[in-house]
């Protein structure tokens, strides 16, 4: 059997990369894809260190919820595709001061 | 034996899947990445014990999610811009790895169920998923109206 | 009816002037004249002394009251008499179109309190009266005020009053101190010296009788309508000077006074002789007169003669009197003040005008001669100095030749002469007393309880004297013997004219040294006013400015810099934290990441 911590391991690897990504990248869907690499992680950590059934539940309540806001990315991206004609992140300052 | 060697696999596959997604050429190219990546977890479920949250990862992730991602970036267009590294954010995020260390137990075995107990959790939520697909139902909407044509 | 009532008609007559109609104005102060005249007859002989405490100070006290002796008896009837003939005589001599109450109202107001000084019985009431007369003085001089000559005149007769009043206020104040009262026969009997005291108070009567120095104010005072200076000039005011100095005469001579009074007397009375040759103007020789007579009078006080000295201050009355009212009768037909230009035109006037200087030259039968020789006897033998005696012969001649002048000149003009009745018969009437009071002499000793003596071997050089200067008189002026050029082509007799004409350069000197010490005076003031007043209110303006000032700095820079300060801190924070508004959205996610960050090292490392 493989030890819970390796996976402990791999898990935090993938989500510091994720979120490196999710911080550095320009264009709003690699943004999103990071965020939900970042999900995953999260979600193997937990099942990881479960002890119950229940925790496959709760992970599935999770994904249902990332999905949600996967939908309303895409319809944002397809929004701003239409509007401003790119998703360069950078060039979307209208709230700044 | 064998478990180390798929978990190596996987594991290995799955952060060279990640790398090749952040630094991806265009945004398709950056699904598929993606894609490789949530097959790869769903490996890892399965070694984990977690059998049936990995079926149903790649069935849902794989399947629909992507596939939908797909369909927008056809939609939308997959042009991607060269970007460069910040050093900064890099080691912001290499602090999460410094801040989880202490986290990772000592030992300890995953556990894995059996069908029978899983269905029987299952059974006892179900009223709660028929709710939570409400959820998904509500954001479809939202969709739909933010992509109405006349807005 | 007792004597001390008589100034009271005069009071009442004064109100009733005031208040009454211009055309009653003469026969009310006549009448109240008349009647001061009666009751003053009543009582004069009288010895007694009514009093009246008015106020008193701690142990001092001060009284209103009234001493009728031989002193006041015998002037008291002189003076409501010729303010009687007066008045009559002002009737004809001022036309209709004077200002009649007023100048009634102020002839009352000085006769009333002529009668105050002589009647009262202590200093301070005398002084009341005193100032009373010096202020109706200064009216009746000015009564002509429009014309400049005469409102000059009327100022430098009160100033020179004034000094006097200063001297003899501060004097009283000291014979306060001395004697504790101020009352005379009190002073009199106390038989203790006081020098200075007396000596101040000598001083405000030469200021009254026009002593030298202070003589400069009569020749000027003839601005005034020439019955006023019939009343005033000759007969009653400057008199008031003698009386006081006859009233502490006890106290002079204990304080050994006396020959300055001599000294002053004399020099008096040459001064203004010699003045009176130079003067061409007829009423300004009498004046110069007036004050070489009264001159006579302190000379006579001086050298101890006090019956001779009080009996010429009678006879001297009388004759003024006449002659100034002849002299204002000679204007009056004549329409000039020279003795060149004006005449007799009558015998009578002329008859009259004559017995006049007689009586002034001192030509027996006449009042004057007896009353001046006298005085010129007494000085034979003084024992002040032995100069006195050849000098009041040189007076003696130099009087008369004055007077010969006086009456000579005119004599020789021809004209038509033009009064009334009104204006001869108080004349003639003087005329009559001037030629019997002379023999008055013995009672009049005899009412002061003295003692006459009469030598003619005494009379004999005076009369010498007077007949000389009649012999160069007529001589000069009648026959015109010795011309008046023969004096002036001489260098000396053109300086002696000059100084004549001058007067002496006394009226110059004291110009001078009164506007000095005006102008000095009042420019000490003016820096006083521009350093001290103005530089107190400018300063305090200048405080208030500065306050001003202050409070709006401390208002411009604590207050508005706390407020602004507030303002300009919390500006200062929002410029710092906009910046983390950036609307770049992965920065919001990076301060979550390091917000979590942070939660995870607090759970795990700070808890426990």
């Amino acid at each position: 059997m493989i030890p819970a911590s390796w996976f402990v391991i791999f898990a935090m690897t993938v989500f510091a990369t994720a979120a490196y990504g999710a911080l550095t990248r320009k264009n709003i869907l690699l943004v999103f894809f990071c965020v939900e690499s970042m999900v995953m992680a999260a979600s193997l950590i937990f099942i990881a260190l479960a002890k119950t059934a229940e925790s496959q539940i709760f992970v599935l309540f999770a994904w249902v919820i990332s999905a949600g806001d996967t939908i309303l990315a895409l319809a944002i991206f397809l929004y701003m595709m239409k509007k401003a004609g790119g998703v360069e992140l950078d060039k979307i300052k209208n709230l700044k001061w | 034996m064998l478990d180390v060697v798929f978990f190596a696999m996987a594991s290995i596959f799955g952060l060279c899947s990640l790398a090749m997604m952040i630094n991806a050429k265009n945004t398709m190219h950056a699904a598929i990445y993606l894609a490789l990546f949530f097959s790869s977890t769903s490996i890892l479920f399965a070694l984990m014990g977690a059998s049936l949250l990995g079926i149903v990862q790649f069935l849902v992730f794989v399947g629909g999610i992507i596939v939908m991602v797909v369909i927008a970036i056809m939609l939308g267009g997959s042009t991607l811009e060269k970007e460069k590294n910040d050093f900064k954010m890099f080691i912001l995020a290499a602090l999460f790895l410094v801040a989880s260390i202490p986290y990772i137990p000592a030992g300890g075995e995953t556990v894995s169920f059996s069908l029978a107990e899983v269905s029987e959790a299952f059974s006892q939520y179900g009223f709660l998923a028929s709710i939570a697909g409400l959820t998904l139902f509500s954001s479809l909407v939202a969709a739909i109206y933010l992509l109405r044509r006349d807005a | 009816m007792t004597a001390y009532l008589a100034p009271l008609p005069l009071f009442i007559g004064f109100f009733a002037i005031i208040l009454g109609k211009k055309e009653h104005a003469a026969k009310v102060a006549i009448a109240s004249a008349f009647i001061a005249l009666i009751v003053s007859l009543s009582g004069v002989f009288l010895r007694t002394e009514v009093s009246q405490e008015w106020f008193m100070t701690g142990p001092l006290g001060f009284e209103f009251g009234f001493q009728l002796d031989e002193l006041s008896m015998f002037m008291l009837p002189l003076v409501a008499f010729i303010t009687t003939l007066v008045f009559i005589y002002s009737t004809e001599y001022l036309a209709e179109k004077e200002d009649l109450k007023r100048y009634y109202a102020c002839m009352s107001l000085f006769a009333l309190s002529m009668m105050l000084i002589i009647l009262s019985n202590n200093l301070l009431m005398m002084f009341f009266a005193w100032e009373l007369v010096g202020l109706s003085s200064y009216l009746l001089i000015g009564f002509w005020y429009e014309k400049k000559s005469a409102s000059k005149a009327m100022r430098k007769a009160f100033t020179i009053i004034t000094i006097g009043d200063i001297a003899m206020f501060a004097g009283m104040a000291i014979l306060l101190g001395t004697f504790g009262t101020l009352n005379f026969e009190a002073i009199n009997g106390a038989r203790t010296p006081a020098a200075l005291g007396a000596f101040l108070l000598l001083i405000g009567a030469f200021s009254k009788s026009a002593q030298f120095p202070l003589h400069v104010w009569l020749p000027d005072a003839m601005e005034g309508p020439t019955p006023v200076s019939a009343l005033l000039h000759s007969a009653t005011m400057v008199k008031a000077g003698i009386y006081l100095m006859a009233r502490i005469y006890p106290l002079l001579e204990t304080s050994g006074l006396l020959p300055i009074l001599a000294w002053v007397g004399m020099i008096s009375i040459l001064l203004s002789a010699t003045l009176a040759l130079a003067e061409n103007d007829v009423k300004r020789i009498l004046a110069y007169s007036s004050i070489s007579h009264l001159g006579f009078m302190t000379f006579g006080l001086g050298i101890g003669a006090y019956h001779a000295s009080l009996f010429h201050m009678f006879n001297h009355s009388f004759f003024k009197a006449m002659l100034f009212l002849v002299a204002g009768m000679l204007i009056h037909q004549s329409h000039s003040q020279e003795i060149q230009k004006i005449f007799f035109g009558d015998k009578k006037l002329a008859l009259v005008a004559l017995v006049g200087v007689l009586a002034l030259s001192g030509v027996p039968p006449f009042n004057g001669f007896w009353s001046k020789d006298q005085i010129i006897e007494a000085a034979a033998h003084n024992h002040v100095s032995p100069i006195f005696y050849p000098l009041v012969l040189g007076a003696t001649f130099l009087s008369a030749l004055y007077i010969f002048r006086w009456f000579l000149v005119p004599y020789k003009n021809s004209g038509h002469a033009h009064f009334g009745n009104r204006m001869f018969l108080p004349v003639a009437l003087l005329s009559i007393f001037v030629l019997t009071t002379g023999f008055l002499m013995n009672p009049f000793y005899e009412w002061f309880e003295g003692e006459a003596e009469f030598h003619i071997a005494g009379a004999i050089p005076s009369g010498a004297m007077i007949l000389a200067a009649f012999v160069l008189a007529y001589a000069v002026f009648w026959k015109g013997a010795i011309k008046s050029d023969a004096f002036i082509n001489n260098p000396l007799g053109r300086f002696v004219h000059k100084a004549l004409v001058n007067r002496y350069w006394f009226d110059v000197l004291y110009e001078k040294i009164f506007t000095t010490i005006v102008i000095a005076f009042s420019k000490m003031m003016h820096t006083f006013d521009i350093v001290f007043i103005d530089g107190l209110v400018n300063g305090a303006g200048k405080a208030g400015l500065l306050l001003g000032k202050i409070s709006g700095l401390a208002d411009a820079y604590v207050v508005d810099g706390a407020v602004n300060g507030i303002g300009d801190v919390l500006k200062m924070w929002g410029e710092m934290f906009k910046r983390l508004v950036t609307g770049f959205v992965q920065t919001y996610m990076a301060w979550v990441v390091g917000g979590i960050l942070l939660l995870i090292f607090f759970l795990r490392y700070v808890t426990i």
